[in-house]
């Protein structure tokens, strides 16, 4: 950091832009009203289509790997608390690095004195996606109250903690995945690969076995997006599951940021 | 190829598409690193981008857009004062000026989107200056513009500069931008340099002759027009001969009483025409 600004000046003046920003996104959705409510209608139908499909399985057996159903809502309830934030926070921005290097709008962040990974990361919000991660949550209720049991603060407070490492760790992928667009120039679809990979978190890693349920906890981190924090809910996971998710995800994070900066150094700009 | 510029020069880059025109002001911009040789602008290094040296300059492309396309044109210039920490009486002093300049007092409060390609052009330069650099990078700032338009901006950026002192570098595949703002211009070709100096000199070495445009009453055989100067071109009876600077006044007057003259006009050739002779000689 340069400037002679001090570092408390300087996070004033971040927060001051993320207000403005937001305020900005909220406008701009303002002109599209509709969409809010569709979103909501569609999102709703999609949770509930959800829950149900999985019922059937539960009318032949009273556990699948070990999960009840009111478990597996809870993952699936994860799964669209997680989805939802990946569409609300993630998508809006890092979805537009393709339009950043084709049109050479790049080169406009690239040229102001704000970190350019904040600006890529944070500028925009998905304001018609804010529903999503709240309907999770009510699913994720819903999932704990038909089981019966409240859990207690600390199950709530590493619930929190994982849910927070969840979202750094997806978007810490994205921002790896989304970088490679500053070489091949066009990501078109590079969202859909993460959120197909997210897809396979609608359901505890468990159900996969052997394999895939290692794939999906070690490669893809699918495991600490959703298992993780509903075994946190459930009373089934420690601490030392939060202290390997914020290991991974703190890991990740800077690994994306430092792939960030790499790549910027070969950026050339779009045209001539 | 190798330049200095001096604070408050207004300097036009030329050259055909591809010449590199575009990657120098990327260079000293800090979006490319050079690959060889170095680049200081203000004391710092480009590339390193410090932010220092990010806050004192601004870019503009005229391809390119950085407004907030769904929104009024104030809320980039918002997003912009507080990127570039504007504090308010400073920034509103700063966007009144402009305002006034380019006119903007209508645009405000429209979508970006409802724009015209140069009142948004005028939106873009002023959410653009809106923290007073010191050096402008001007690339192709009138494309695409009509005439009225690109006058506007030229216009805008005369003053502008006068006012800040700020430095200008600018590109421009239009002649006429170039001819009318800048003092000093810089051609170049393949990454080297043609040329380095005022227009005025520039014409004088590559264009040591002035066009005599004559309409004349009947037919000429050329061989008669001979002495006067070479034949440029011929139109019917509208007729354009080449004559040497220094003495276009004789040959102008010899033109009068040797050739039956309706009408006479001494031009330059036009600065297109000598910069396709720079390039064209190697």
């Amino acid at each position: 950091m340069t400037g002679s600004q001090a570092p408390g000046l300087r996070a004033g003046t971040y927060l001051r832009l993320l207000g403005i920003f937001y305020r900005n996104s909220l406008l701009n959705e303002m002109e599209y009203r509709l969409k809010f409510w569709a979103n909501v209608g569609l999102s709703l139908f999609w949770l509930v289509w959800a829950a149900l499909s999985v019922r059937v399985y539960f009318r032949f057996t009273g556990t699948i790997a070990g999960w009840a159903y009111h478990e597996v809502l809870v993952v699936m309830g994860l799964f669209f608390t997680v989805n939802g934030i990946h569409q609300a926070l993630i998508t809006p921005n890092l979805a537009r690095m393709t339009e950043y290097v084709q049109k050479g709008t790049l080169d406009y962040l690239l040229t102001k004195p704000v970190d350019s990974q904040f600006l890529v990361s944070l500028r925009h919000i998905g304001v018609h996606n804010w529903a999503d991660p709240l309907l999770g949550l009510g699913l994720v209720g819903y999932g704990l109250a038909r089981g019966g049991t409240a859990p207690d603060a600390g199950a709530v407070g590493l619930f929190a903690v994982l849910l927070a490492a969840a979202t750094v760790l997806l978007y810490g992928v994205s921002l790896l995945l989304q970088t490679l667009t500053i070489w091949s120039v066009s990501s078109r679809g590079m969202d859909d690969v993460i959120e197909g990979l997210l897809e396979t978190g609608r359901f505890p890693v468990s159900f996969y076995g052997g394999a895939v349920q290692g794939l999906l906890t070690a490669v893809v981190p699918v495991a600490f997006m959703t298992t993780f924090p509903a075994e946190a809910l459930l009373g089934r996971a420690g601490w030392p599951v939060a202290v390997l998710a914020v290991t991974v995800s703190a890991t990740i994070f800077l690994a994306a940021s430092v792939f960030w900066r790499f790549a910027l150094r070969s950026y050339t700009g779009a045209g001539s | 190829m190798s330049f200095r510029i001096d604070a408050g020069e207004i300097v036009g880059f030329l050259g055909p598409n591809g010449a590199g025109k575009t990657t120098t002001l990327k260079c000293l911009a800090g979006l490319l690193h050079p690959t060889a040789g170095r680049a200081r602008v203000l004391g710092f290094t480009p590339h390193e981008r410090e932010r220092a040296f990010l806050r004192q300059f601004t870019l503009v492309m005229g391809q390119r857009n950085q407004l907030l396309w769904d929104l009024p044109a104030m809320e980039t210039f918002l997003v912009n004062q507080a990127i570039y920490g504007v504090p308010e009486p400073q920034f509103r002093a700063a966007l009144d000026e402009l305002v006034a300049l380019l006119e903007l007092e209508p645009l405000l409060d429209k979508q970006v989107r409802q724009l015209s390609l140069g009142e948004r052009m005028r939106c873009e330069l002023a959410a653009s200056l809106l923290h007073q650099p010191r050096v402008l990078f001007l690339d192709e700032p009138t494309l695409g513009l009509d005439v009225t338009a690109q006058a506007t901006i030229r216009d805008f950026v005369r003053t502008y500069s006068a006012r800040q002192g700020a430095t200008v570098l600018l590109t421009s595949h239009y002649m006429a931008d170039v001819t009318a703002l800048a003092s000093r211009i810089l051609v170049i070709d393949g990454g080297t340099m043609r040329y380095d100096g005022d227009l005025r000199a520039l014409v004088e070495r590559h264009a040591p002759y002035r066009l005599l445009r004559l309409t004349l009453d009947c037919q000429v055989q050329p061989a008669d027009m001979a002495a006067v100067g070479d034949l440029e071109s011929a139109d019917g009876l509208a007729v354009t001969l080449r004559v040497p600077r220094a003495a276009t006044k004789e040959r102008a007057a010899l033109a009068l009483s040797s050739l039956p003259v309706a009408d006479v006009a001494i031009e330059d050739p036009s600065v297109e025409d000598i910069i396709r002779q720079v390039f064209t000689q190697r």
